[in-house]
C-alpha cells in the first residue's frame, strides 16, 4: 500500500519536474532563423557553387582546360573543351551541372592551377528548369576571384590554414 | 414563401411562440458555433505557438503579419478548398456521418456552460450530468469514422479509443462526485455560486484526477492513443482529409475548452473574481487550464494502451472512491447546513 | 508427419484465421519506419504475434558503383551509406585503403579524425535521442536534440564546407586542415553540451511515463545477439562488453582512456541508456584529443593516381550504430575488384523478428526505433 503510494508520487513528481524544464524554455530565445528576411553567415569553406578564378593579373582564366577535374569528377558532371598547346591552352567550352553535382570538393582539390572554387558563399541556387542549374563558362567566371584551397590567405574572417595540405598535393602533382 | 413555412410551423405545433422561439435557438446556436470556430482557430494558433516555444522554434511567422496570427484562417481556408476524397471501400454514409456526430457532441455541451452569472444558454438543473452524457457521444463518433474507414489502422484507433473513453468516464465521473455532494446541486450556475473558495482548494485530489481524466477524454498527449501518429499513423482519421478532417480537429479543440470549462467552473470558481467582468475570469481560468494542457502535451511521452488502463483503473478510480468517500465522511460529521 | 496429424494441422490454421488476428503493412510510408523500411506484422489485437522485415526499397547498388569508381571517387560516395554518420563512412573505407596501400597517415589528422568521429557520434546519438522521443511521443526533446546537433554540423560546415555528406576523409590523411580557432570552437560545443544532457534527462531518463514506455519490452538475449551478430548499442546494450575502439582499435584508440557504458537485460531500455552514456564517453575523448593533439601535417604524401596492390582488406570501425566493415578486394588496377559493405543496421535490424513478439503495437515503434535503423544502409 505504502508502495502503491510512493510510486504515484513518485510519477507525479517526475511529470513536474518535466514540466518545469519545458516552462523555462517556453521563455528562452528561439534559434530559429528567419530565413529570407535573417542569412546565417557561411564558413569560408562552404561548398556553394563553382567558379572558375581569375589570374588577377593578367584577368585571364586560370584554367588551361587540362581535364583533371573532369576525370576525377565521380559523377562525370564537368564537360569541358580546350583550344591551343601547353601554358597557353585555354578553356573553350567548360559546364558543369550541378543536377549531378555531389559537393565532394574532389575537382578543386584535383586542380593543378587554383583554377576552380566552390568556396562562393552563393548558395542559392534555385531555378525554374533544370536547364538553370547547368552552368557555362560565362556564368561561371562572372564571379571573378575567390578563395581556394589554395589560396594563401583568404580574407579576413575564418582564416583558412592548410599548407599542409596544399604543399602535400603540390608536391605530388610536380612530380 | 418564408409565410408559408411559417404557417407550416405554426399548423405542426399548434402553439404560435414556437416561431420565435425557433427563430431565438437558430440564433443562439449560430454564435456558439460561431465562438467555437473563433476559439478553436485561436487555441489552435496558440498551441503551435506554445509548441514551438518550448521546442525553441517560432511557429508560424508568416501569415498575417504579427506573429502569424492568421495562420489557422489561412489553413482552415486551405482545408475547405482541398478535394474531399471518400476512400472507394469506405462505408459511405457512415464516414459522412462520423465527423459530424464528433462535432454535434461537442457543440451541444456548450449549451450548459456557465461564462458569467446568466450568460448560460439553458440553466439546466442536471447540468453536469448533461455534459456527460452528450461528451460520451463523441466516441460513438470515432468509432463510426475508425469503422467505416475500412483501415487496420483506423479500426486500431477506434477500438482504442472506445476502451479509453469506457475506463475514463467512471473515474471522472466520480471525481466530479465530491464536489457535487458538497454543493447538492448538479446545476451549473448553483455550482459557481456554492463556491465562497474555489473547490480545487477543498478537493485538490478531485481536481488532479478530474483534469488527468479530461486529458484522456479529448485524447491529447500522454493520452493520445486513439490518434498515436508514430504508432497507428493518425488512428481514427486517417481516412479524412480536406473539411472533414477539419471537422475533426475543431471538435477537438471544442472538446478541449468543453472539459476546461467544467473544470474552472467546478474546481475553480467559475466566473468569481475580483475587479475584471465575470466573463474575462471565467475566459481566464478556461485558457489557463487549456495552456497547462498544451504545456503537458508539449512535455509528456505517449502512454502504452496497457498502461493507460492501469492509470485508469488501478491508480485514478482508487483514489477518486477515496476522495469521495472521505468528503461524504467529513460532510456527516460536519454538515455545512 | 501423418494424416491425422496433417489434418488437425490444416484446422489449427483455419482455426487461427478465423480468430482476430490481421496482417499491417506498417510501411513503406509510416511516420515511424525512418525511412521506406516495411514491415509486415501479424497482430493479435493490439499484440504483434509476427513480424517479417522487408528491406530494399532504396537499393542503390552502392558497391557496384564502387566496383566502377576509382579508389579516390568512391569517397563521395560513402558518405551516402550512413548519411547521419558520414564520417565513420569516410573513415571506415579510407581506413581500408590505406591498409591495402600501406599509407602511414600523419599524426595530426589522427587526432582529428578521432575529435570529428566522436563528435560525428554525439551527433548521430543525438538525433537517434530525438527521433525516438519522436516515436514514444514526446516531440519536444526531438527539437532539443536537433538544436544540439546543429550547432555540429555547423562545426563540420567550418571544416568541410558541408552539413551532411561531407567526404572529408582522404585516402592518408584528411582534405584540409582545420581552420584556425575551431578547436577552441568544438571546446566551447562541448562546454554548452554537457549542462544539456541533464535537461534531456529530466524530459526523458527521469519521466516516469519514459521509463515505463521503454523498461522490460524488446528483450534481446545475449546469445541471440551474438547469433544474429548484433553489434553497436545493440549488443552491449544486451550486457556484451564488444567496441572495436577497445577491442580492435584502429587509429590511435589505443590512447584514450573511455568507459564502454553496456546494459545488463537487453531491453530497449538499456540500449537507450547505452547510448545515452556514450554521448558523455564521446565527450571525454574529444576533450582528451583536444589536449594532446599536435601539429603537423594532415594528409600524407601520396600518388596521384592511387593503385593497390593485389590483395585483401577487410576494415572495420566503430560506428554509432555498430561495427562498419568495407571489405575490398584490389587486382592491382586503379579501381576495386570487388567491394562489399557491412552496414551495421543491416545486421542489427534482422534481429526485429526475435524481439518483437509479444509487444503491443506501441512496443514495436519503440524497439524499431531502439535499433537505430538509416534506411540508405540498410538498403544501401
Amino acid at each position: 500500500m505504502w508502495r502503491y503510494l510512493r510510486d504515484i508520487g513518485k510519477g507525479f513528481w517526475s511529470i513536474l519536474l518535466s514540466m518545469q524544464i519545458t516552462l523555462r524554455y517556453l521563455f528562452t530565445r528561439a534559434v530559429t532563423v528567419q530565413y529570407p528576411e535573417e542569412k546565417r553567415e557561411l564558413p569560408t569553406r562552404a561548398l556553394t557553387r563553382h567558379v572558375l578564378t581569375i589570374d588577377l593579373e593578367s584577368k585571364d582564366l586560370k584554367c588551361t582546360a587540362c581535364d583533371m577535374c573532369a576525370r576525377i569528377c565521380p559523377v562525370n558532371c564537368i564537360y569541358l573543351e580546350g583550344e591551343g598547346k601547353g601554358k597557353a591552352r585555354r578553356a573553350t567550352w567548360f559546364i558543369i551541372d550541378h543536377n549531378l553535382c555531389m559537393y565532394c570538393n574532389l575537382c578543386v582539390e584535383v586542380c593543378p592551377f587554383d583554377a576552380i572554387s566552390m568556396w562562393t558563399g552563393q548558395y542559392e541556387l534555385g531555378g525554374f528548369s533544370r536547364t538553370n542549374l547547368v552552368y557555362g563558362l560565362d556564368t561561371m567566371t562572372a564571379d571573378g576571384f575567390y578563395p581556394t584551397i589554395m589560396t594563401p590567405r583568404p580574407p579576413a574572417g575564418a582564416a583558412v590554414k592548410a599548407p599542409a595540405a596544399a604543399g602535400a598535393g603540390k608536391q605530388e602533382r610536380k612530380g | 414563401m418564408i409565410g408559408g413555412v411559417l404557417e407550416s410551423l405554426y399548423g405542426l405545433f399548434g402553439e404560435w411562440w414556437i416561431i420565435p422561439r425557433l427563430i431565438e435557438m437558430f440564433v443562439v446556436v449560430s454564435i456558439i458555433i460561431g465562438f467555437i470556430s473563433v476559439a478553436a482557430m485561436f487555441l489552435i494558433w496558440w498551441e503551435r505557438k506554445i509548441s514551438a516555444h518550448i521546442q525553441v522554434r517560432f511557429g508560424p511567422m508568416r501569415v498575417g503579419g504579427w506573429h502569424g496570427w492568421a495562420q489557422s484562417i489561412a489553413d482552415g481556408i486551405k482545408l475547405l478548398l482541398k478535394e474531399d476524397i471518400i476512400p472507394a471501400r469506405a462505408d459511405r454514409p457512415i464516414f459522412i456521418l462520423a465527423p459530424m456526430v464528433v462535432f454535434a457532441s461537442a457543440l451541444a455541451a456548450y449549451v450548459v456552460i456557465p461564462f458569467g452569472p446568466g450568460l448560460i444558454v439553458q440553466d439546466l438543473n442536471i447540468g453536469i450530468l448533461y455534459i456527460i452524457a452528450i461528451s460520451s457521444l463523441a466516441v460513438l463518433g470515432i468509432i463510426m469514422a475508425g469503422w467505416s474507414s475500412n483501415n487496420k489502422y483506423a479500426a486500431l484507433g477506434a477500438l482504442r479509443s472506445a476502451a479509453q473513453a469506457v475506463s475514463y468516464e467512471i473515474p471522472l465521473i466520480i471525481s466530479l462526485l465530491g464536489p457535487l455532494l458538497i454543493v447538492g446541486s448538479l446545476s451549473m450556475t448553483k455550482i459557481v455560486e456554492a463556491q465562497y473558495v474555489p473547490f480545487i482548494l477543498v478537493q485538490p485530489l478531485a481536481f488532479l484526477i478530474y483534469f488527468t481524466c479530461a486529458v484522456a477524454e479529448t485524447n491529447r498527449l500522454p493520452f493520445d492513443i486513439p490518434e498515436a501518429e508514430s504508432e497507428l499513423v493518425a488512428g481514427f482519421h486517417v481516412e479524412y482529409s480536406g473539411m472533414r478532417f477539419a471537422i475533426f480537429f475543431m471538435a477537438e479543440y471544442a472538446n478541449m475548452f468543453v472539459v476546461c470549462a467544467i473544470a474552472t467552473t467546478v474546481f475553480l470558481g467559475g466566473w468569481k473574481g475580483p475587479l475584471l467582468p465575470p466573463v474575462a475570469w471565467f475566459l481566464i481560468k478556461t485558457f489557463f487550464l487549456l495552456f497547462v494542457m498544451m504545456w503537458l502535451r508539449w512535455t509528456l511521452t505517449r502512454t502504452r494502451v496497457d498502461q493507460l488502463m492501469n492509470v485508469a483503473w488501478k491508480v485514478l478510480l482508487p483514489l477518486a472512491f477515496v476522495n469521495l468517500g472521505i468528503t461524504g465522511l467529513v460532510m456527516l460529521l460536519y454538515p455545512v447546513g | 508427419m501423418t494424416t491425422v496429424n496433417l489434418q488437425l494441422q490444416q484446422i489449427k490454421e483455419r482455426a487461427a484465421e478465423t480468430m482476430e488476428e490481421m496482417w499491417v503493412n506498417m510501411g513503406p510510408q509510416h511516420p515511424s519506419t525512418h525511412g521506406v523500411l516495411r514491415l509486415l506484422i501479424k497482430l493479435d489485437g493490439e499484440v504483434v504475434r509476427e513480424c517479417i522485415p522487408y528491406m530494399g526499397y532504396m537499393h542503390r547498388c552502392h558497391e557496384k558503383i564502387g566496383e566502377n569508381r576509382s579508389y579516390v571517387q568512391i569517397i563521395p560516395y560513402t558518405d551516402r551509406l550512413d548519411y547521419l554518420a558520414s564520417m565513420y563512412n569516410n573513415w571506415a573505407y579510407c581506413l581500408g585503403c590505406e591498409r591495402l596501400m600501406e599509407i602511414q597517415i600523419p599524426e595530426r589528422a589522427e587526432y582529428l579524425r578521432i575529435i570529428i568521429g566522436e563528435l560525428q557520434r554525439i551527433a548521430s546519438h543525438l538525433i537517434w535521442l530525438g527521433t525516438f522521443g519522436l516515436d514514444l511521443g514526446n516531440f519536444t526533446i526531438f527539437m532539443w536534440c536537433f538544436r544540439e546537433r546543429e550547432m555540429v554540423l555547423d562545426l563540420f560546415e567550418a571544416v568541410s564546407g558541408q552539413r551532411i555528406n561531407y567526404s572529408f576523409m582522404r585516402i592518408g590523411g584528411l582534405a584540409l586542415d582545420v581552420p584556425e580557432g575551431w578547436l577552441a570552437d568544438v571546446k566551447a560545443f562541448l562546454a554548452w553540451l554537457k549542462p544539456r544532457f541533464a535537461e534531456y534527462d529530466r524530459l526523458s531518463t527521469d519521466n516516469v511515463i519514459w521509463q515505463k514506455r521503454i523498461q522490460g519490452v524488446g528483450i534481446l538475449k545475449p546469445e541471440d545477439a551474438i547469433s544474429y551478430a548484433a553489434s553497436g548499442p545493440m549488443l552491449r546494450g544486451s550486457g556484451i562488453q564488444w567496441d572495436l575502439r577497445r577491442d580492435d582499435p584502429y587509429g590511435i584508440y589505443d590512447r584514450f582512456d573511455f568507459d564502454i557504458p553496456i546494459g545488463t537485460s537487453g531491453d530497449v531500455w538499456d540500449r537507450f541508456w547505452v547510448r545515452r552514456r556514450e554521448m558523455e564517453e564521446s565527450v571525454k575523448i574529444v576533450e582528451q584529443g583536444l589536449r594532446d593533439i599536435p601539429p603537423g601535417p594532415v594528409l600524407a604524401p601520396v600518388a596521384k593516381k592511387l593503385r593497390a596492390p593485389v590483395g585483401d582488406i577487410y576494415s572495420r570501425v566503430e560506428s554509432p550504430r555498430g561495427e562498419l566493415g568495407h571489405y575490398l578486394i584490389a587486382d592491382g588496377s586503379e579501381k576495386p575488384y570487388r567491394y562489399k559493405v557491412r552496414a551495421p543496421t543491416f545486421v542489427n535490424l534482422s534481429a526485429l523478428p526475435v524481439m518483437l513478439p509479444g509487444c503491443l503495437v506501441a512496443d514495436a515503434v519503440a524497439v524499431l526505433g531502439s535499433i537505430d535503423i538509416v534506411l540508405c544502409e540498410v538498403d544501401r
